[in-house]
Formats: C-alpha cells, structure tokens, sequence
C-alpha cells in the first residue's frame, strides 16, 4: 500500500532556553492511503501537537514530516478537525464550512453545493443559517468536521471530534464516521483519549505516551467490522492499558 | 431602628415610583431630571438680572435658535462643522484602523513603528494646530487635519488592542485552511475578529472628534466653533447655547446611526 503521510524521528519543543520544555521526541508513524489510525494517548502528551506536526502549523525542531498529496494553488488535499470546533463566531454554519473552499477559484455555486453536502452528511442541513453561539456543543463540533469535510480531503485528521459529546451522540457519530470512512476511502487519523473509542474505530491505536511523548506502541485490531461487544477487543483493551501504565502515565482512562 | 424606619418607607416611595408607568419610568425620570435643570436655571437668572451678561436664560434659547436659522447662519456654521467633521472623522478612523490591523497582524511592522508610536503618541491633536494653520490656512482642510490626528490615535490603539485580543488558535484554523498568508490573516481573521473592538473605537473617537471641531474652529476656521466665538465677544451668551445644543444634537444623530449600523454588523455576538 502505498503511504500518504510520515513522520521520521520527529522531536520539538516549545520555548527556549531555561524555559525549553520537550514535547515530542523521535516519534515515529507512518500512515496508509486508505487507513483508519487512531492515536490514543493521556492528556498533555502532546496528540493535539502531533497532528498540528502533520498540518505544518509548527516545524518541529528535529526529524523529518512527509506528507504524499499533491498540492493545487498553494494548499493540500488534507483537513484538521480541531479539538473544540474552533468556528469562526462571525460567520453562519454556512460560511463556516466554507471557509476551505475561499480562494481556490470555485464559483459561488460550487462552492453552496459542496458545503450543502458536507453539512447534509453530518446531519446539520436545518442549521445552515445559525451563527455558532445558536449551536450546541455537539452541533458545533459537527460544523468543525462539515468545514473540513468541505475540502474533500485525501488525509482527514481529527482532534478528539468527540470528545465533550454525550454517550449517544458519540456512538452515532462514529457510526456515520465509519460509513464516510468506508465510502469514500479517505485516510483518517483520529486523536482520542477513550481506548474503546480508539479499538471500535481503527485499523491500528498507535499509543503517544511519556514525556516527552514517544510512540509506546502500535496495535492492529481484529478485522472489520468491529462489534462493541467483541471480546478479542476486551483482550486489546486490556493489552493497551497494560502499555500505557507500564509509563506510569495512565491517570483516568475511561474504558 | 431609628435609621431603618425612614429608609423602609423611601425605598416603599421608591417601588411606588417605579412600579407605576413599568418601563418607562427611567424615561420619564430623565425628562423630569431636564425640566427640573432648565426650570432652576430659568428662575435663577431671573432673580439675578445682574448676570444676564454672563448667563443666558433658557426661555430666550429658541427664539435666539430661530433667528439664526432664519438669518442663515445656523445651517451654514453645522453644513461647514459636519464637513469638517465627517471628513476629520473618516480619515482619522480609516488610517487608525488599516495601521491598528497592520501592526496587529504583522509583528515586525509593530516593532518598526513602536519608537515611532511612542514619540507622537502622547502630542494631543490640537498641538497640532500651529502646523495645521501653516501649511493649510485657516481652511476646511486645517480642520479636518486636526480633527482626523485625534480620531486616528483613538481607533489605532483600539484597533491593535482588538487584534492582540484575539484567540490565537483562529489563526491556526486559518493556516490550516488555507488563508494563512498575510493577506488570509488580515481579512478573515483580523478584521472580522476585531470588529467589536475596532467600533468600540470608533464610537470614542465620533465623540472626541466634536471637541476637536470646536477647538480647531475656535482658531478662527468657519463653523460652529467660530461662531460660538463670534457670540461670545458680541455677549451673545443664548447664541453660545443655541450650539452648545446643536452639538448635542448632532452628537446625538451620529451616535444613533452609529449604534444601528454596530447592529448590522457584530449580529454574530450572542
Ligand atoms: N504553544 C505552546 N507553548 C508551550 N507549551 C505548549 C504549547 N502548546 C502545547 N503546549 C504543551 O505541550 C503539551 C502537549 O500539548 P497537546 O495539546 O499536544 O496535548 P494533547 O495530547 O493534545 O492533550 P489533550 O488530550 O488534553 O488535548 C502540553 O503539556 C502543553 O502544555
Ligand atoms: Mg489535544
């Protein structure tokens, strides 16, 4: 299969001199055209940093970022869904998931119809007209995935999408993120802190731990479709629990 | 126990007050606040002729205002002020915004100007009316050039301020998206982020500017101002009032355009 994204050896750190603290240091991770990865891994070890790695919002200080999608008028076929939406609070539902689409010469047509899309498909086409404060947590976290939906892109990857959402909503979501998935072949990577949520969606958990954060390991799961109630995944769970606490890490894992 | 009967029975006064006429109690308290102010004046000066050179009495006001609407000099003096004003007020609040944004989006250029910043900063605008008065005569454009200094240090800093105020991680949404450039920053982020503040500014600097027109006037460019001084070394103290109304009242118009158009545009504020 042929790889879409890489990091090799990748480290940083934020600030400088006395105040230089080691974030990540030589991770390594390789992604596949198609694949469903998730990265699980405690608060504060440094997930939200390695995607903003992957997006080139910051260079890291050591080791290299490959990322195989070509890019069109300065931008790449690949989208981030930020941990809590980050909407934009002056634009509507609309112009939101828009916001990708600016400036890549579409026509104001083409761009309504891929926006309807998108917002059709996270199940928000009623609330096309709100501003964001008029939304509920959830509904904007769906916006956030609808902007990034937008973009159509080939590397799709998610900062704990779901994290402050309800069991219900959560169990929904990631059913439609599986149909998606599954539909369009994009290439998810997908941050969680939930191990159940990591096993029932994913091809692969690889688990970012310590400080600073490492890959602690990489763990495929049983084939599709994975059922909630799978024991081989009970075996997983606890194998991945065992992995994290061998650092001393795990504080409060939900399971 | 002696204390708390009285205060019982005003507060007992008090709800009797607001609870009759609802909402509109607050409204009727204000005109009643500005019958009694004009009322106590008007008595005042009447028990005290000798004052009349200093102070005039309310009750000659609008004949004096109609006289000079008649004689034509009221709407010549407001058409040169607002002139003045709007001109001083739209240049001062453009450039102090586009250089607040500026300096807000781009560091370095926040560095290069900051010495610079400091220097003329604290010179109040009517510091300039010696240069102001060289190099424009005592013209419409001396005027404005006064007026637009005060407004642009109003709406630079409230600008600047409204841009360091925004959530960073806006600006890594629009990298991520595709408008990280400096151009992405500035009209996606910056500009819509900072609308609150940037009008916040604005409307400061419509009410500082009237002070600046009058004084700027004062120095002998027509409008409002020179007329108020014409008056006031004829002794004409009713025509003085007259626009110290007029100033009121047009301070009053803007301020409701001002607050409709903020409406339209920060719809998005919950
Ligand atoms: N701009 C920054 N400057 C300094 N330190 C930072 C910065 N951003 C993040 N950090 C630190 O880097 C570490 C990793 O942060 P990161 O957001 O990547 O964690 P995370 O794994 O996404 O956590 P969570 O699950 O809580 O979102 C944290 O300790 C955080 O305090
Ligand atoms: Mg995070």
């Amino acid at each position: 299969m042929a790889i879409i994204a890489e990091l090799l050896g990748v480290g940083l750190s934020y600030g400088s001199g006395a105040d230089r603290v080691r974030i990540l240091e030589n991770c390594d991770l390789h992604l596949e055209r198609g694949e469903f990865v998730a990265i699980l891994g405690p608060s504060g070890a440094g997930k939200s940093t390695l995607l903003r790695v992957l997006m080139d919002l910051v260079k890291p200080s050591a080791g290299d970022v490959r990322v195989e999608i070509p890019e069109h008028r300065g931008r790449r076929r690949m989208a981030l869904v930020f941990q809590d939406a980050k909407l934009l609070p002056w634009r509507k539902v609309s112009a939101n998931a828009a916001f990708g689409l600016e400036g890549l010469g579409l026509s104001r047509r083409e761009i309504s119809t891929r926006v309807e899309a998108a917002l059709d498909l996270v199940g928000l086409s009623a609330q096309i007209d709100r501003w964001p404060h008029q939304l509920s947590g959830g509904q904007r976290q769906r916006v956030g995935l609808a902007r990034a939906l937008a973009v159509e892109p080939e590397l799709l990857l998610m900062d704990e999408p779901f994290g402050a959402l309800d069991a219900i909503t959560r169990a929904d979501l990631q059913d439609e993120l599986l149909t998606l998935w599954s539909r369009t072949q994009k290439t998810i990577l997908f941050v969680t802190h939930d191990i159940d949520e990591a096993i029932y969606l994913a091809d692969r958990v690889v688990v970012l731990a310590g400080s600073p954060a490492r890959v602690q390991g990489c763990f495929a799961t049983p084939p599709r479709p994975h059922l909630r109630s799978d024991p081989r995944t009970w075996r997983l769970v606890s194998e991945i629990r065992a992995k994290l606490q061998e650092d001393g890490e795990l504080v409060d894992f939900e399971i | 126990m002696t204390l708390a009967a009285p205060t019982r029975s005003a507060s007992r006064v008090w709800r009797g007050i607001s609870s009759f006429g609802g909402a509109a109690t607050p409204h009727l308290l204000a005109a009643l606040g500005l019958i009694l102010f004009f009322t106590g004046w008007e008595i005042a000066a009447r028990l005290n002729p000798s004052l009349s050179a200093l102070i005039p009495m309310p009750s000659q006001i609008p004949r004096a205002w109609l006289d000079e609407i008649s004689g034509g000099y009221w709407l010549a003096a407001v058409r040169n002020s607002l002139s003045h004003y709007l001109i001083g007020v739209a240049i001062g609040s453009i450039l102090g915004v586009a250089f607040g944004l500026v300096c807000g989006v781009l560091p370095w250029f926040e560095s290069l100007l900051a010495g610079l910043v400091r220097l003329l900063r604290p010179i109040p605008g009517l510091a300039w009316v010696p240069f102001a008065i060289l190099w424009f005569g005592l013209s419409s454009t001396a005027a404005a050039f006064v007026i637009a200094i005060a407004v642009f240090w109003i709406n630079f800093y409230a600008a600047f301020g409204a841009v360091q105020a925004i959530d960073r991680d806006l600006m890594e949404v629009a990298r991520a998206f595709g408008h990280g450039g400096f151009f992405g920053r500035l009209f996606k982020i910056a500009l819509p982020a900072a609308t609150p503040g940037i009008l916040a500014g604005v409307r400061t600097g419509l009410g500082q500017a009237w002070m600046s027109v009058v004084a700027a006037e004062l120095f002998g460019v027509p409008g409002i101002g020179a007329r108020m001084m014409q008056a006031a070394s004829l002794l004409a103290t009713d025509l003085v009032v007259v626009y110290m109304l007029t100033m009121a009242l047009l301070y009053a118009i803007t301020d409701i355009l001002f607050v409709a158009v903020r409406r339209r545009l920060t719809a998005w504020q919950s």
